[in-house]
């Protein structure tokens, strides 16, 4: 099911439309599938436009369900582990990944001698604070910033770390989806499209998501369609999840 | 249980289940630490007027503590290893001896006094007559009256608040009074109003 040709077939089957008929044109997929690929994405994350005043939760999350994590969890990385750490220099600052959309987790090894000369390695988990809270925590007189409790925060391209000689960190994130690409050759003569099966760039999501997606494209091209009756189809889709 | 323990037992607790970092701002351990502490304090308290004699269960000992010498006012002292639970009659402190103890010397005690008693007495006759070393203490330093010059190490032993703890020491606990204590740092720390989570200039929470 997670080939864009197949997705194609599908949609246009449920449009009942032929391929050189009133149908989405093949470079218009190109169009379609970026944003429904993020689109996606922003919703199995978390919608913030589902918050209330008080109440910053939304039906979905990150890790909220096993569910949630596996679908989301071929965009997880992990600096650190068995991978590059992610780097602290002296000032406490750390480059963003490249890459980086939303942050799982930080955390930090700390390592102390014990009291039988052997070492003791422990994870310390690193809380993120946000611009209001930094001052004060950072002079905070009960619990200031210290390898056993470190904290960071994120700025516009690099994430800062206090204490700032930590040196290195493990830090999970989610990544940016790649961009899936329908890639197709067009005989001009008759207009046939030919998939290029190679060159083209597949969603990354599993199997049990690509449904949830045709959902999601159905919609869209309903509306490009001006196809009422298949709007409404992919919102109950949507709603009931069948 | 360690100290460690303790904190983390209260802090699953008031999280409802595994701790992770975004509720460290609402249940920072150093800030259980510090509630723990007072209700163990309270709890030392009311231990301390029914029998003085179990507060020796509570103490913690300090090896190798430094006696050092004021030149200022020619006086012996040594820094306070850890801080100290205010107790009355300043019981805080259970017992000061010499670190180095020989098998042929038995173990040598500092007689714990107050501060004007120690000037008191060395002023008269059993001054000169008693042999041991006198020590008084405030909240930062002990001071020592006709400590022997060959002593540079003591050992102390006293009542060290929860806090001052770390985090791997066994911290013990009156029997039958933790559940009191960690029902008294839950309500400390759950009647507190919600955190102001909106960073918008605005003082108001709700």
């Amino acid at each position: 099911m997670n080939d864009l040709q197949y997705i194609i077939n599908f949609v246009n089957f449920i449009l009942n439309k032929e391929q050189t008929g009133r149908s989405v044109k093949p470079e218009e997929w190109n169009i379609i599938f970026p944003y429904v690929n993020f689109a996606y994405f922003k919703r199995k994350f978390g919608l913030t436009e589902e918050f209330k005043p008080g109440m910053p939760f939304s039906k979905s999350a990150w890790e909220v369900v096993q569910q949630i994590t596996d679908s989301l969890g071929v965009f997880k990385v992990i600096m650190g582990d068995t991978n590059s750490p992610m780097i602290i220099d002296s000032d406490g600052h750390a480059d963003k990944p490249s890459d980086y959309l939303h942050v799982s987790s930080i955390r930090y090894i700390k390592v102390t001698n014990d009291a039988n000369c052997g070492v003791d390695t422990r994870l310390t988990p690193i809380e993120i604070l946000t611009d209001a809270e930094w001052a004060h925590v950072v002079g905070s007189r009960i619990r200031p910033p210290s390898f056993n409790y470190p904290v960071a925060m994120f700025q516009n391209t690099y994430i800062q770390f206090l204490p700032k000689n930590l040196q290195y960190v493990e830090f999970t994130y989610l990544r940016t989806p790649v961009t899936p690409v329908y890639a197709y050759t067009l005989n001009a003569t008759t207009d046939e499209v030919t998939y290029n099966q190679s060159g083209s760039t597949q969603f990354e999501w599993e199997e049990n998501d690509i449904s949830d997606i045709i959902m999601m494209i159905l919609e869209y091209c309903g509306l490009n369609l001006k196809e009422d009756r298949i709007v409404q189809l992919s919102e109950l889709k949507k709603q009931t999840g069948q | 249980m360690t100290k460690g323990e303790y904190i983390e037992l209260n802090q699953r607790r008031l999280a409802g289940g595994n701790v992770t970092p975004d509720v460290m701002g609402k249940y920072h351990p150093e800030e259980i630490a510090r509630w723990i502490s007072s209700a163990f304090n309270q709890i030392i308290f009311q231990l301390f007027k029914k029998n003085i004699r179990d507060l020796d269960l509570y103490t913690k000992t300090y090896k190798n503590v430094a006696v050092l010498y004021d030149t200022t006012i020619q006086v012996y002292y040594s820094l306070l290893p850890a801080p100290i639970i205010q107790l009355p009659n300043g019981k805080a402190i259970r017992k000061i001896s010499y670190m180095s103890v020989t098998n042929n010397m038995p173990e040598y005690t500092v007689k714990i006094v107050g501060d004007n008693e120690k000037s008191t007495l060395s002023r008269l006759e059993v001054g000169n007559i008693d042999t041991n070393t006198w020590a008084s203490y405030n909240n930062e330093r002990i001071e020592y009256k006709k400590l022997p010059p060959d002593i540079t190490k003591v050992i102390v032993k006293q009542v060290t608040p929860f806090y001052a703890y770390g985090l791997e020491d066994e911290f013990f606990m009156p029997a039958g009074t933790d559940i009191e204590i960690f029902r008294m740092v839950r309500e400390f720390m759950l009647g507190s109003p919600p955190e102001d989570i909106v960073n918008d200039n605005n003082a108001k929470q709700v």
